[in-house]
């Protein structure tokens, strides 16, 4: 059936197209709201990836690689993205993220800004790396396959994004510390 | 301090927090914008993959001209044959110039290759090249590279990539950089395919590499310093993206720098660093010929020197055994 509606949707049929993302877009949209951690800037890119997905079809030539192929132009979709708003937003300091408070006690609220704060000092492609990884579930060699990358890049993004990532944590730490001594 | 597991913890966690499912109003913008957005014929989107070596897009580009005059001839009146001229084929080749767009749009994402996602291997080979995996503790050899050396390292350093142009061995412990030791350079010409052109009219000596590095500017550099390796002299430079360059490749996304080819024949080498990336080259005259061993960091976090001296004793270790 999926093949069905993929080969219609590579002749042209909208419709087909539209049932064949239906039941992928939730999932791509959370990958890219935890990219791009901003509600309507992930439905801008979900929107982007999913029309250059209709515009680029005729040229996915292996069936069974349409959701690799989907994701890897919704990562490319909110790296540029994130490397566009950091460029516009590079002079301006990182306020502390107001947003719902943790449905569970997992994680502490000041973790939680920690972590959101390190995470957007990341560069977009590390952010991707990291929710492909944690978020995905996939390997470093999945993750290499989908971008297009060697596999030792990967494993190296990602070592560099579990560093940079405990860095941040620890330095926010410190501060914090440091702003507690002095108080 | 935070350790490696608390925050892969931590990121599990976090991530599996936030919103779910996309608001409905998504599906009927994408629906009403793809009915305006016509879809690109197969070819277009093909061609862009199809390896195309540097060497051989002359003469494709000279075919596609006579096959365009020819076609042309006839269309216009010229005289009849019986012969069957083939009509105008859409095939990449009939595109003689083809100019990837130098922006980082996601329009040029190229389907992923067909190939099956692997089984997780740690110590693959990078594609479609030879290499010897991991590497036990203690001392190795290169093999195919064409200036032979031999170096010692500790357990788990893995050899991605052993041809004659390039060894190359990266580590998952610490903070340790990708080693890359080069041979057969040559500087590239920066150029929108990030083709592997060789920049005409420049050498390719050590102060060539060293000049070329300090006044490129897409480049931060550092002061050169001198170095030796093996007993053979030369200049160590770092380098990164300087944060006004613009200029990209197809296939990255943000700022990209394209520095070395190779003087092979069709060269193969198109290396270069992205924005989020710094690099220490040693540069050394190895019996005439210039060898680079590159420390690649993989990140503009100021961690260049540590990471550097994390490898310096296996780049103290390295011994070239090519006698001229």
């Amino acid at each position: 059936m999926e093949r069905e509606l993929l080969a219609a949707a590579q002749h042209g049929d909208e419709a087909a197209f539209v049932d064949l993302i239906r039941v992928r877009s939730d999932r791509m949209f959370a990958t890219a709201h935890r990219i791009l951690r901003d509600f309507d800037r992930a439905e801008d890119a979900l929107q982007d990836a999913l029309v250059i997905a209709w515009r680029d079809l005729k040229g996915l030539r292996d069936p069974d690689r349409f959701d690799a192929w989907l994701t890897r132009l919704l990562v490319h979709v909110c790296i540029a993205q994130a490397t566009r708003e950091r460029r516009r937003t590079a002079n301006l300091r990182l306020l502390p993220v107001d947003g719902p408070a943790a449905p569970d006690d997992l994680i502490s609220v000041a973790d939680r800004d920690l972590l959101d704060r390190g995470f957007r000092r990341l560069p977009p492609e590390q952010r991707a790396i990291l929710v492909m990884h944690h978020y995905l579930g996939y390997a470093p060699s999945e993750i290499a396959e989908t971008l297009a990358i060697p596999a030792g890049t990967a494993r190296s993004r990602l070592h560099h994004a579990h560093r940079a990532m405990r860095a941040a944590l620890d330095a926010d730490a410190r501060v914090t510390q440091r702003k507690g001594r002095s108080a | 301090m935070t350790h490696e597991r608390d925050v892969e913890r931590l990121l599990d966690t976090w991530f599996s927090d936030g919103p779910t499912k996309a608001p409905d109003r998504v599906m009927d913008a994408v629906a009403d914008r793809i009915a305006r957005q016509p879809q690109r014929p197969a070819w277009r989107l093909t061609w862009r993959n199809t390896p195309l070596n540097a060497y051989l897009k002359p003469l494709v580009a000279v075919a596609a001209t006579i096959l365009i005059a020819v076609v042309g001839f006839n269309m216009l009146g010229g005289p009849r044959t019986n012969s069957n001229v083939a009509a105008p084929n859409p095939s990449p080749s009939a595109t003689a110039s083809p100019t990837p767009t130098p922006s980082p749009s996601p329009a040029s994402t190229p389907e992923p290759t067909s190939t099956p996602v692997a089984s997780e291997d740690p110590y693959a080979c990078d594609p479609d090249r030879t290499c010897s995996g991991l590497l036990p503790a203690g001392d190795h050899t290169s093999g195919s590279f064409s200036v032979p050396f031999t170096f010692t390292t500790p357990a788990g350093w893995v050899n991605r990539v052993d041809i004659p142009r390039a060894y190359r061995m990266d580590t998952d412990a610490g903070i340790a950089p990708q080693i890359t030791v080069m041979s057969k350079i040559a500087i590239a010409e920066q150029n929108a395919a990030c083709d592997p052109i060789a920049k005409a009219g420049a050498g390719n000596s050590v102060q060539d590499i060293v000049d070329f590095l300090g006044a490129h500017p897409g480049l931060d550099t550092t002061k050169p310093v001198p170095v030796t390796v093996g007993g053979y002299k030369g200049q160590s430079i770092d380098i990164a993206v300087a944060k006004t360059w613009t200029a990209t490749c197809p296939d990255k996304i943000g700022p990209f720098v394209l520095l070395l080819t190779d003087t092979e024949t069709p060269a193969g080498r198109a290396l270069g660093y992205e924005s989020f990336e710094t690099a220490r080259w040693d540069i050394i005259d190895v019996n005439g010929e210039t060898v680079i061993i590159a420390r690649l960091h993989g990140s503009a976090d100021g961690l260049l020197d540590q990471a550097a001296a994390a490898a310096q004793p296996i780049i103290d270790s390295i011994k070239f055994t090519k006698t001229n």
